[in-house]
């Protein structure tokens, strides 16, 4: 009991982290991905930052987000914010660089304005792309999660998790590792079906 | 004669005039278009037949000359201009319905009348039953249908088509040219019809245009004057049509040599 | 594009490398800027020490700790969990993806094994493997495997499943024995396949050893920034991420030579 009522709380506690760190990711990421691949200056500015943050071990920020924000669900939700954002950036700045201009000349001479482009094309045009941006996004999301509460944090599943096996409470510890990744993977699959739903007409070329 | 619809002049475009290796796609050419007329363009592979649609479609700037179309010179694309593009070009993510709304929504019709217009389209192109299929599910000729009734629905003034026909089989394409015939008969609109194929351009227009092979010029024009009012049967077998067609692919042939000795060496 | 190949380095690769080497100076401004402003801001007094110490620190502590040794034997102990880990991994990786595609009985035992743990977020593991292996170099070590060994044998299945039957009917008809068409023909069109497993796995090592030592500390570089945190020595912190970028680029770099050298006709 004692078991169900904590789990319950800590596993909302890390998925709202989750969800607010790649909200913010999604939303950030996709404006600055269409940034870059339409204005030279915000990406000359971008680039050689991508670059040299590409590789960094994301899980690697969570010391610094935990001297800069202490031990608070803030610097959980920003460091998965950072970890997720860069395959959203790349994989929009991709998707935008392919969509194909006969397309927008095609909106154009059938009467959208320059200024409805962008929503009318560029973005459908590239879901295809960003879908896949955020489907990377997702496991680097839950990896950072719970590096972040082994470390860090005073809540949620990785913060119980090890709470548990300090003091040998090995079966509950071991609920609550399968409880988290029956939900990862719950998640993925939902996320995959939503996207194959919807991007039923995209033919992966 | 009065003023023309389409009017190009001293038309030229060069590809990356500033990188390595400038591309001279078109050098200066010239024609006028009269309202209604139907032009046919042919020449070579890659003698800027496309090119030059998409100039005067306003897609991309002419690096010396200018299109008039109206009495104004363009240097953007407009609702005046339709164009059905060489590989379609339809939004993948809306179906055949979707797509051929596009424009009409664009437009800001009322919805009985896009309904009305949609199904007379679909109906005219023989869609039936694709209207919600997605453009990945259907064949190149269908999807060539569907570019073709997305333009026709928004009702341009100035039809731009460049190959529409080029993916459809040989009956399919037949039946296609006499309702493109019908349509043009009956609303009187400018086509600008770019094709391989020399008895596609005889039978349908009333003037074709041979371009050079690269960089492209206007090589030749020659009239057509067929009793459109025969059946196909009959004007194919006309001597005027047989006449005009050779007339047509002597040209043509002579470009498509000089392209190939180009290319060999 | 042909090649289908969404993993993120790739892309990152042909967004930066072909394209930015062109423009580097007018983009590397960048760095050049965020350098400077670090370096100001850290000299100012606007934020305290511990939260964004001058580059100029941090770069100092960096050169002296490398020249002391302690950060390369860091960089050493994480490097040798990892690339162990790696390699084990991609053998049994391999192995066990070509076993699957040949022998039914081998797939219908190892497939829903690696359908459950395929999609697992291993560090959940953390723990549990400090309890079975300890906290030395061989819970870590596991951690990488275990990280990296589904996702190299699904890929490797799916390379050899995937193969056109035409080959294999052509090198058989041409009268290539059984073992000679799994090394001639299967492999080979495999190994792109297998290669993006391999692609996307290594830098799954390097973070998979990094967050156990953050976890259970000891030796490594995941320990040494957990603990320039804990205790606030910013410029260790700041110096330790810095080398873990490092290696992490560095190991992006050595996969995409080897990949475009072994497979420069796909
Ligand atoms: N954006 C571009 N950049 C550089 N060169 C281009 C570009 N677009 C077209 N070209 C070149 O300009 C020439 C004319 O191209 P265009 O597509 O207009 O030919 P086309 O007559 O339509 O050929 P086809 O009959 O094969 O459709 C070609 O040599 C082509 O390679
Ligand atoms: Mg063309």
């Amino acid at each position: 009991m004692i078991l169900t009522g904590e789990l319950i709380i800590n596993l909302i506690i890390t998925l709202f982290r989750i969800a607010g760190g790649l909200f913010l990711a999604i939303v950030i990421g996709i404006s600055l991905g269409f940034a870059m691949a339409t204005k030279p200056l915000v990406r000359n500015f971008f680039d050689p930052i991508v670059t040299l943050t590409y590789p960094l071990p994301k899980p690697a920020l969570v010391p610094l987000t935990m001297v800069w924000l202490g031990v608070t669900n803030k610097a959980a939700v920003f460091v998965i914010f950072l970890g997720a954002i860069l395959p959203v950036i790349i994989n929009t700045f991709h998707g935008v660089k392919s969509v194909d201009d006969r397309l927008i000349w095609a909106a154009k001479s059938l009467g959208t304005p320059e200024k409805n482009i962008f929503w009318k094309v560029v973005l459908p045009a590239s879901t295809p792309y960003i879908a896949n941006g955020i489907r990377i996004a997702l496991p680097v999301a839950f990896i950072v999660s719970i590096s972040v509460e082994f470390v860090a944090s005073r809540a949620g599943m990785g913060n119980l998790i090890s709470y548990y096996s300090d003091f040998g409470f090995y079966d509950y510890m071991f609920a609550v590792i399968l409880v988290f990744v029956l939900v990862a993977f719950v998640i993925d699959r939902v996320t995959v079906a939503i996207m194959e739903r919807y991007l039923r007409w995209y033919d992966g070329k | 004669m009065g003023r023309s619809k389409i009017s190009v002049r001293g038309l030229s475009k060069v590809f990356n005039p500033l990188k390595g290796n400038p591309v001279v796609a078109l050098e200066n050419v010239n024609f006028d278009v009269e309202e209604g007329e139907f032009i046919a363009i042919v020449g070579p592979s890659g003698c800027g037949k496309s090119t030059l649609l998409y100039m005067i479609a306003g897609f991309i700037q002419p690096t010396k000359g200018e299109i008039i179309v109206d009495g104004r010179r363009i240097n953007s694309p407009g609702p005046d201009r339709g164009i059905v593009f060489q590989e379609y070009a339809l939004f993948p993510w809306l179906t055949v319905e979707g797509n051929i709304k596009y424009g009409l929504e664009e437009k800001g019709l009322d919805q009985d009348e896009i309904d009305e217009k949609v199904s007379k389209y679909i109906r005219l192109m023989g869609l039936e039953g694709f209207e919600h299929k997605y453009p990945k599910e259907l064949s190149g000729g269908m999807k060539q249908r569907v570019a073709i009734a997305r333009t026709l629905a928004y009702e341009p003034e100035i039809l731009l088509m460049d190959e529409p026909f080029g993916a459809l089989d040989a009956q399919t394409r037949e039946l296609l040219q006499e309702e493109l015939l019908r349509i043009w008969e009956e609303t009187r609109k400018t086509v600008l019809f770019v094709t391989h194929s020399v008895d596609e351009a005889v039978y349908l227009s009333q003037r074709v245009i041979i371009m050079t092979c690269r960089p492209g010029r206007v090589k030749n024009t020659v009239n057509v004057r067929l009793d459109k009012t025969l059946s196909r049967e009959d004007v194919i077998t006309s001597r005027e049509f047989v006449e005009t067609r050779h007339k047509v692919w002597v040209d043509v042939r002579e470009e498509v040599m000089k392209h190939y000795c180009i290319v060999e060496g | 594009m042909e090649n289908e190949a969404f993993s993120g380095a790739e892309r990152a690769v042909s967004l930066n490398l072909r394209e930015t080497i062109g423009s580097f100076i007018s983009s590397a401004y960048s760095i050049l800027v965020i350098a400077i402003v670090w370096e100001l801001v850290g000299r100012s007094e606007i934020v305290p020490y511990y939260f964004l110490p001058p580059l100029s620190d941090v770069l100092r502590s960096l050169v002296v700790h490398i020249a002391d040794g302690t950060l390369l034997y860091h960089t050493g102990v994480t490097l040798f969990r990892a690339m162990t880990g790696y390699v084990i991994a991609s053998f049994v990786g391999v192995s066990l993806g070509l076993l699957m595609a040949r022998f039914k009985s081998a797939n219908w035992f190892f497939e829903p094994i690696v359908a459950l743990l395929l999609p697992l977020p291993p560090l959940t593991l953390v723990p549990a493997f400090i309890l079975w292996f300890g906290i030395g170099h061989l819970s870590k070590i596991m951690m990488v495997i275990v990280a990296c060994v589904f996702i190299i044998t699904a890929s490797t299945y799916h390379g050899v499943k995937n193969i056109n039957p035409y080959y294999v009917w052509s090198a058989r008809s041409m009268g290539t024995s059984e073992s000679k068409i799994l090394r001639k023909v299967v492999l080979p069109n495999a190994l792109p396949f297998i290669f993006n497993g391999l692609q996307v796995t290594l830098p799954i090592s390097l973070i998979a050893a990094f967050v156990f030592e953050m976890v259970s500390g000891g030796s490594g570089l995941g320990s040494v920034e957990i603990y320039s945190a804990r205790f606030f020595k910013a410029p260790e912190l700041y110096s330790s991420l810095v080398l873990i970028t490092l290696v992490g680029f560095i190991f992006d770099r050595i996969i995409l030579k080897i990949r475009s050298r072994i497979l420069s006709w796909y």
